[in-house]
């Protein structure tokens, strides 16, 4: 078998790589593609390259929501997929038969010799799938579809395109970020009558997943996705739902503001500040017409808060 | 009782003894190394040092138990698709080279029904499944690719 330190390539001493969710797209009493989400909404496929010692050695590398759903769709290969990436930056992973990644090494795809790669024919393949794939479809299927909701929306609304903050939101991954923070939606996007509110209301669920991303609040990002996952129920119509997301940006801006009351470091507080005056200037600025909790009465806030 | 009783027993309702119901098979076929006493022959996926492991697939009750095809045709099939998949080496690698017949007696294990022209079976500590009880019938065929 092959030598995989002979795969050109610089050694990393840790894989910086937290993935939200996983699961198995193509396996045979194994694992032999798998499929990873992380927290910035990237799409991973991790393929099994070989064996060495009680290792099993992948390469990690990213792909398109476009490329991973036609790939589903059986519209494309894997030998494709590897051929479009050739000069993609990837990762070479030695994990051990529990999963645990023990050795990294950063490389570029074209360095893994052909004959480790997948074959012509390599279309993916229901008897060797399980249910994510389902799941994941659907998953990608509606990440496409409010991608082109979006671009319908530009077009029928020109104007948005000249609101800077708008546009500073508008690229690929924010709106995946807000697709996330936002599974609770889609039952949302499916009433028409919500359709205005969608509208209106994506652009500032991108700003608030764009503050959230910097994340100086910790796991505040997964905790919310988990929260409101358990306390707001989006699927009610009309004004129903309306006022369900109304209190979830309430609930938002109450995690942040708990977190900046809570932190005893006051660079952290005057930090973690900047960010919720931010998104409490972004609510103001696009009159979205959303309560959301103020903290800036708080006598621990008003230090940094400078008088007009 | 079962082989890797130690390792099943930490896996709840395995194997589910109301899914494996077949006693005794009189024809079936597995891929096997060109040694028919090679010891990797009859493993499960869990034990092969051939196979990727990782946490999930650590825990699944089938990676314990070892898998046949219902016939030839299926076999050669699903090898194909492994193939195109993994490329040529690594399902040498992995899987074998060569596809054995046999027979699954009621003292070697208790078997799924099969789905898709696959199945597993859970073997008994002291099963007879080697080369007394299967032969290699075939080498496979595995045609080059031309690189593009």
């Amino acid at each position: 078998m092959i030598d995989f330190d002979k795969i050109i390539g610089l050694n990393m001493n840790e894989l910086e790589f937290s993935p939200l969710y996983r699961g198995d797209l193509q396996e045979f009493e194994g694992p032999i593609l798998s499929h990873y989400i992380d927290r910035t909404q990237k799409n991973y496929l991790m393929y099994f390259l070989g064996i060495e010692g009680k290792y099993s050695v992948w390469v990690l590398f990213d792909v398109s929501v476009t490329t991973l759903f036609q790939y589903l769709s059986r519209k494309k290969s894997l030998k494709e997929i590897f051929k479009e990436e050739i000069n993609s930056i990837c990762h070479i992973v030695w994990s051990d038969s529990k999963g645990k990644h023990k050795r990294y090494k950063i490389s570029n795809i074209k360095n893994i010799p052909v004959e480790l790669l997948p074959r012509r024919n390599s279309y993916f393949e229901i008897e060797l799938s399980n249910s994510y794939y389902k799941e994941l479809k659907i998953y990608l299927k509606n990440s496409l579809e409010e991608k082109k909701h979006i671009v319908e929306t530009e077009f029928l609304e020109p104007t948005l395109n000249l609101d800077p903050i708008y546009r500073s939101y508008r690229n690929d991954n924010n709106v995946f970020k807000a697709r996330l923070i936002s599974q609770l939606m889609t039952p949302l996007i499916k009433h028409e009558k919500a359709r205005y509110h969608f509208k209106k209301n994506i652009i500032d669920l991108m700003g608030v997943a764009n503050y959230i991303d910097q994340d100086p609040f910790g796991n505040l990002y997964s905790d919310i996705l988990e929260k409101s996952s358990q306390n707001f129920n989006l699927s009610r119509k009309g004004k129903d739902s309306n006022r369900q997301y109304n209190d979830l940006v309430f609930y938002i801006s109450k995690e942040l503001g708990n977190r900046i009351l809570d932190t005893k470091s006051v660079n952290q507080r005057k930090e973690y500040l900047s960010v919720y005056v931010k998104f409490v200037s972004f609510v103001h600025e696009n009159n979205l017409n959303i309560d959301f909790h103020d903290i800036t009465e708080h006598p621990k806030v008003k230090l940094f808060i400078k008088e007009p | 009782m079962f082989v890797y009783k130690e390792f099943i027993e930490q896996i709840e309702d395995c194997p589910e003894l109301e899914k494996y119901t077949i006693k005794a098979i009189e024809e079936c076929y597995r891929w096997v190394f060109s040694d028919i006493r090679d010891v990797k022959n009859f493993q499960p996926p869990a034990i092969s040092a051939n196979r990727a492991n990782d946490a999930v697939h650590e825990k699944k009750c089938g990676q314990f138990a070892t898998s046949f095809f219902t016939t030839i045709v299926k076999s050669e099939k699903r090898y194909g698709t492994l193939v195109n998949l993994m490329g040529a080496s690594k399902c040498i690698h992995t899987f074998g080279t060569h596809i054995a017949k046999g027979k699954i007696l009621e003292t070697d294990g208790k078997s799924k029904l099969p789905k898709k022209g696959h199945f597993d079976t859970h073997l008994y500590i002291g099963h007879m499944l080697s080369e007394k009880t299967f032969e290699i019938i075939k080498e496979i065929l595995i045609e080059d690719e031309e690189d593009d």
